[in-house]
Order: structure tokens, then sequence, then C-alpha cells
């Protein structure tokens, strides 16, 4: 028998001071049972003779009276159970985990995920300055290049066809322009305008070879002819909505246009 | 019903909507006129140039024809450098390589190979090679090499462009 069932059935006695023969069996061989037993005794007695009795307690109420003072006590009501040594720190989490809604869980944990990812695959600083291009002028671009195709041009229908090129990208830029230009701007435009014309196109239509084959040569020169017709159309449609001070430009510009026209025909004509 | 009609609408309206803002932005009369008043006398200049370039009967006379043109688009890179001008120096410069790879290299290689000692353009051969030589030097130095402006990639690549059509107009033999 274990002292500490002992003591509980000594105490569960009518009298602690008369134990049964199974509990005076342990109290023969255990001194610590013994001396508690005695203390036991002493208490019961002492209970007794106390004046706070108006009468003779009862039975029930000596019990009742033990069972008080038992309850605060190290009295052990019910079976002590092993533990082993993870017991002690499974429990809460078991419990933790029974109360945890998982489905919030997992997505929260989701979040954080992507949140943790993109932070690290944001870039730390700012981003580098972009070298963007800023507004090109095409007239320019393309004049750089048809300088380049006349440096590698030896013939005289080649430079024609650039020069036919660049007069009509002159009229179109005089189109993107020609509501607001600065009048000394569109003055500049006329003027290579017409050296483009006049020096480039006429000058090299002039100068076809006369070995060139007569279809070949009329090709090139209706070709010519063609895109002079379309830049004096083009100029005389402008005119009609230009700003006054803009009107005689266009016109003289037109009239260059229909003049090299003219000129071109009869050259193929007279083929 | 109509919900989903809506989102769908406004979804292809969004997405039509983002394609054609890819496009080229359409320039307004006076954003035109602006460039047009920035490039004015280079262009002035440049098309007195195609006239020379397209009049000049030989390969030597066109390589120097298209030198002088070189010339104007280097002077201007160089200014725009001078204000740091990153935009502009990278439009022009990149002309100008582009003009001296496409335009001067080929009659100018051309002419050299025609030319020899002997010949009486020999001497005008030699010095159109040193000018041309020392324009490009000039053009690279017109460039920062230290800076914030010189480690732009753009500058730097620029740079490394006109470095390698130098190297073609005297090649290491000479």
């Amino acid at each position: 028998m274990k002292c500490e069932s002992f003591r509980n059935r000594l105490l569960a006695l009518p009298s602690p001071a008369s134990p049964t023969t199974e509990l005076a069996a342990h109290l023969t061989g255990c001194v610590g049972c013994r001396a508690f037993a005695e203390r036991a005794g002493s208490l019961d007695a002492r209970i007794a003779e106390a004046a706070i009795w108006a009468v003779p307690p009862s039975e029930s109420t000596k019990v009742a009276f033990l069972d008080s003072l038992a309850s605060v006590g190290p009295v052990i009501h019910t079976k002590p159970t092993t533990t082993d040594r993870h017991s002690g720190t499974d429990r809460p989490l078991r419990a933790f985990a029974r109360q945890v809604d998982w489905k919030y869980a997992v997505g929260i944990a989701a979040a954080l995920l992507v949140a943790v990812t993109a932070w690290r695959l944001w870039p730390a600083g700012p981003p580098p300055l972009a070298e963007k291009d800023g507004p090109r002028q095409q007239l320019l671009a393309k004049q750089g290049k048809y300088l380049a195709v006349l440096a590698g041009a030896d013939s005289a229908d080649a430079r024609l066809r650039v020069w036919a090129d660049w007069t009509t990208d002159l009229r179109t830029t005089t189109a993107d322009v020609y509501k607001a230009a600065a009048p000394d701007d569109l003055a500049a435009l006329e003027r290579m305008f017409d050296k483009a014309v006049r020096d480039g196109v006429l000058k090299h239509a002039d100068r076809l070879p006369r070995h060139l084959p007569a279809a070949e040569r009329v090709a090139v020169l209706r070709d010519a002819q063609a895109k002079l017709a379309a830049d004096r159309a083009a100029l005389d449609r402008l005119r009609t909505d230009a700003p006054p001070a803009f009107k005689e430009n266009l016109k003289r510009m037109a009239e260059s246009a229909r003049d090299a026209q003219v000129k071109l025909a009869a050259l193929a004509e007279g083929v | 019903m109509t919900t989903r009609t809506l989102a769908v609408v406004a979804a292809f309206a969004a997405l039509s909507g983002w394609v054609s803002g890819q496009g080229p932005a359409v320039r307004t009369a006076d954003e035109e006129a602006t460039l047009l008043a920035k490039n004015r006398r280079l262009l002035e200049g440049l098309l007195d140039d195609g006239l020379k370039v397209a009049d000049a009967e030989t390969p030597l006379d066109r390589a120097a024809a298209c030198r002088r043109a070189a010339d104007r688009l280097a002077v201007e890179m160089t200014a725009a450098a001078k204000y740091e001008d990153g935009d502009r120096v990278n439009e022009i410069g990149n002309q100008l390589a582009d003009l001296l790879s496409d335009g001067f290299l080929p009659p100018f290689t051309a002419a050299r190979a025609e030319i020899g000692p002997e010949s009486p353009e020999f001497a005008r051969l030699q010095l159109l090679r040193e000018e041309s030589a020392a324009q490009l030097a000039a053009a690279v130095d017109g460039l920062p090499t230290a800076g914030p402006f010189a480690a732009r990639p753009r500058v730097a690549a620029l740079r490394r462009k006109l470095a390698a059509v130098a190297a073609q107009v005297t090649p290491p033999s000479e």
C-alpha cells in the first residue's frame, strides 16, 4: 500500500485512532504514516474537545468537517495518472491546434509568402533612369539616310529618285507645321523645297544618261513626275486653310512643283 | 446578365485603349513647329551638303562631300554634349556614325582602292584621310569621359560606335 492511499483511507475512517487491520499493517512499517496517524488522531481529539460545538458533533458533521479540511489540503481524490515527459507540452499544442481554423491560417500563410516574395523581387533602390528618346523630327533622320544613299549612288537615275523622295518629305514636313510654324521657318522650308526640286530633281533628270534604255528612262521620269504632281496637289490643298501669312509660301512651292512636273513630262515625252 | 455584359465591354474597351496607346504618339503642329525651329539650320545645311554629294562624280569627291556633312553633324553633337543634352547627343551622334559608316566609308574605301601613290589625287586622298581621322577624334573627344553624363549607356555606346568607325578610317597598318 502506498502512503498516499493509506492516508486517504485513514482520514476516511470515523476515527483515525482505530485503523483497520490492513491499515495497521502499513503503520507498523511506515514511520511517516505513523506520525501522520498520530497527528490525525490528535486533531480528531481536539476537534471533539473544541468549545465551538454547541452540541456534540454528530458523525455526519465530523465527516463534513474533515472533508472540508481535505478539500484544501494535499488530499488526492483522484487516482494519479502516469505522465510521460512530453505530456506537459503536448496538451496545450493539441488544444491550440483544435482551436485554430486551418482554412484561414493557410490563407494568411499564402498571403505572407506572396508578400515576402514580392518584397524580395522588388528593386531595392529607385529604378535606373530610363534613357527614352525625346521627340525626333522625321525629316532630319531621313536627310541623313538620303545623304548616305547619294554618296553611294553612282548614276543620275538613282540620284533623281532620292531627290524626288526628299522633295516629298519636305512637302509632308510643310503639311505638319504650316499652321504653327514661325514665318522664318516656313520660308526656310520653301527654300529647301525649291532647291530640292530645281537642283536635285530637275538637275539629275537632265543628267540622265543617253544610253539608259528608253523605257527605263521614261519610268524614272514618270515616277518623279507623279511624286511632284502629288506634292503640288497637296500644297494646293494646304493653301486653302493656311494662315494668310503662309498662303504665298505655299503657292510658290506648288508652282515650283508644277513647273518641275511640266519639265519632267517634257523630258519623258522627248525620248 | 447586364453586369456581365458591361464587364466584358469595359474589359475590351480597356484592352483596345491599351493597344492604341502602344503606337507612336501623333505630334501636334506646335510640337512639329518646335522641332523644325530647332533643326532648321541643320536641315538647310544638310540639304546643301546633299546637293554637293549628288553633284560629285568620283568616289573621292563623294567621300569629301560626305565628310563635310559629317562635320556639320559632329559640330551639332559636340555642342549638345557641352550642354549634356543626352537625347540630342544620342540622336545626332548616331546619325553621324551612320553617315560615316554608310555614306563616307564606301566611297572613301573605293577611292583608296583606285588611287595609288602615283596618282595626282593621292595627296587629296591622304588629306581627306587625315581630316576625317582628326574630325572623328575631335567628335569622340567631344563626348565626356567622366561623370554621370559619360556613364550613360547610350553615350558610352555612341563613343564605342564612333571609335569603331574611326578605326576603319585609319586602319592599324597605316
